[in-house]
């Protein structure tokens, strides 16, 4: 493999793995903070992607508008599978089993209602344009600088994902509320005798993580079409990067999903592109077997 | 405080009327009532698997009740939740895992404060807190997991001093600390609650370091309670196998 080739390689990996780490931090806060195995973190992902493509057609809104639309649809869907769906089966002391019984049955369905209410067609992000024409939301520019090539969306998804993990990282590690956040997360029994409200601090992350799903079904939507299932297979790389990077530890989930998007990008040289999936999983099947806890996860004491 | 304010009988800072509890269906406590007055260390012994857990978790509010009423400090705090009861003055420390491992010191402390919102007097009371034990000071910005059993104690002690309870709740003290560190601690607990006029609720399977500080005792027998008596008639007490 010549150098060139390397370096582009390691380019799209860096923009593949930092959308990995994105989704990493969307599954990784909910999950490690309630251990529950939240596989419908793809409806607030898609809901963004739909929401923001009606808005923009509907309400005649600028791109920056319908992303605020979908970013708030992805919310707001986080939080009503969290208080609809999930603490009934909490307030009851249901299994996780149970939760993620619920999780699987709504992330199924969702896919159908969006059929149902938007059809089956592939949507684009359209807006109405000063002729009052619906164009294209957003065009990517196209850089070649020597011999690399890199798209405009692809800095921005760079900057964005990076930008959201530090925040995310941020506010566990450096605020009060986040300090809750760790407590409930490494012992909530301790997280109870001081007095956290466990429901206040799982409606926290929910909409963290689920805002962040919105952005991720927000950059596919923008790169490429909204489409009912589009978020199942984001999500799974999100757990995938949580576990590959390490449970407990949010810089390591990050770290894990930048790991995973390199490794996929440079297999494809050898394997071919359609083979990454099967790198991404064999990866996490590796370190499940020589690290159980992942790459940068502390061991259980 | 949710609930009426009631009048509590013979001032007591709380009462335990005839509660029943257990979980899902499988009942753990049956009628337990008991009480505690203000400034007293009240002591419930029991053998494994008694209920003392239980009790304490259901007066704490972590556990629901099928029956039975709780009031604390005047007011019934039955339909109330940890939250509150925190809040209102009490404080719970568990048996196993009583402190934040993957935190320090000052951070265990300062989540030992959570329900306060005066920044200033988590920053008093963290200080009274290191001068009663000097080596939180010391270590007071390393993890907490790394911590002697003894030290986690210390400082399972000290996130509880943080809400300056009207009520310490502490759940087995003695369980993976040294006979030694059990003595010290212990006799920390009753300078504690006589200094700041604190009421303490221990439960207990270790009889002798219990009964050396208790001003009252209960005995906790499958879910039952089984006998009340004076400090110093459980002092007294030669034999203690045939109550558990």
């Amino acid at each position: 493999m010549n150098f060139e080739l390397l370096a582009q390689l390691t380019i799209t990996g860096i923009v593949l793995g930092s959308f990995y780490a994105l989704m990493g931090m969307s599954f990784g806060i909910v999950y490690q903070t309630s251990k529950i195995f939240h596989l419908a973190n793809a409806i607030p992902f898609a809901a963004a992607g739909f929401a923001a493509v009606w808005s923009a057609e509907t309400f005649h809104l600028p791109m920056f508008g319908a992303f605020i639309v979908g970013l708030v649809a992805a919310v707001i869907v986080g939080l009503l599978i969290l208080v609809l769906g999930y603490f009934p089966l909490i307030n009851r002391n249901a299994t996780l089993l149970s939760l993620f019984l619920v999780s699987l049955g709504v992330t199924v369905a969702f896919p159908n209602l969006l059929q149902i209410v938007f059809g089956t067609q592939n949507k684009t992000l359209q807006v109405y344009g000063a002729d009052g024409t619906l164009n294209r939301a957003f065009e990517t520019q196209v850089y070649n600088v020597g011999f690399l090539t890199i798209t405009q969306l692809d800095i921005v998804k760079i900057i964005v994902c990076w930008l959201v993990v530090l925040c995310v990282v941020l506010f566990v590690n450096k605020t009060r509320f986040g300090r809750s956040i760790t407590a409930l997360r490494t012992n909530p029994t301790m997280a109870a005798a001081v007095g956290i409200n466990s429901k206040v601090v799982y409606i926290v992350v929910f909409a963290i993580g689920s805002l962040i799903a919105g952005m991720g079904g927000l950059f596919v939507t923008t790169e490429f079409v909204a489409y009912p299932t589009m978020a199942l297979q984001w999500t799974l790389i999100g757990f995938i990067a949580v576990f590959f990077g390490g449970i407990g530890s949010l810089p390591g989930t990050a770290l894990g999903g930048l790991l995973l998007g390199l490794l996929s990008s440079w297999s494809s040289v050898w394997l071919g592109v359609q083979f990454a999936p099967v790198v991404v999983f064999g990866a996490l099947f590796i370190i499940l077997l020589v690290r159980p806890q992942g790459l940068f996860g502390k061991a259980a004491a | 405080m949710d609930g009426t304010s009631v009048n509590s009988s013979d001032g007591n800072l709380l009462e335990v009327n005839d509660v029943t509890a257990g979980y899902s269906k499988r009942r753990v406590i049956t009628g337990v009532s008991m009480n505690v007055k203000p400034g007293e260390i009240v002591g419930v012994l029991g053998h494994n698997g008694a209920g003392k857990t239980t009790l304490l978790k259901c007066i704490f509010r972590m556990l629901s009740i099928e029956s039975g009423d709780i009031v604390f400090d005047g007011a019934s705090i039955t339909k109330s939740s940890s939250v509150k009861t925190v809040a209102s003055g009490m404080s719970f420390t568990p048996s196993e895992r009583p402190i934040f491992r993957d935190l320090t010191v000052e951070q265990n402390l300062e989540l030992g404060a959570h329900s306060v919102r005066d920044r200033q007097a988590i920053k008093d009371r963290m200080g009274e807190v290191m001068e009663l034990f000097p080596i939180l000071g010391e270590r007071r910005t390393q993890l907490a997991g790394r911590f002697s059993g003894g030290q986690q104690r210390q400082l399972s002690v000290g996130m509880a001093l943080m809400v300056q309870p009207k009520l310490m709740m502490l759940d087995e003290p003695s369980l993976g600390i040294s006979p030694t560190v059990v003595t010290k601690t212990f006799a920390t607990i009753r300078e504690l609650a006589a200094e700041k006029g604190m009421s303490v609720l221990i439960v207990e399977q270790n009889v002798k370091a219990m009964t050396t500080i208790a001003d009252r005792v209960y005995v906790l027998r499958h879910g039952e309670m089984v006998l009340e008596e004076s400090g110093d008639a459980a002092r007294e007490r030669s034999e203690w196998w045939h109550l558990f």
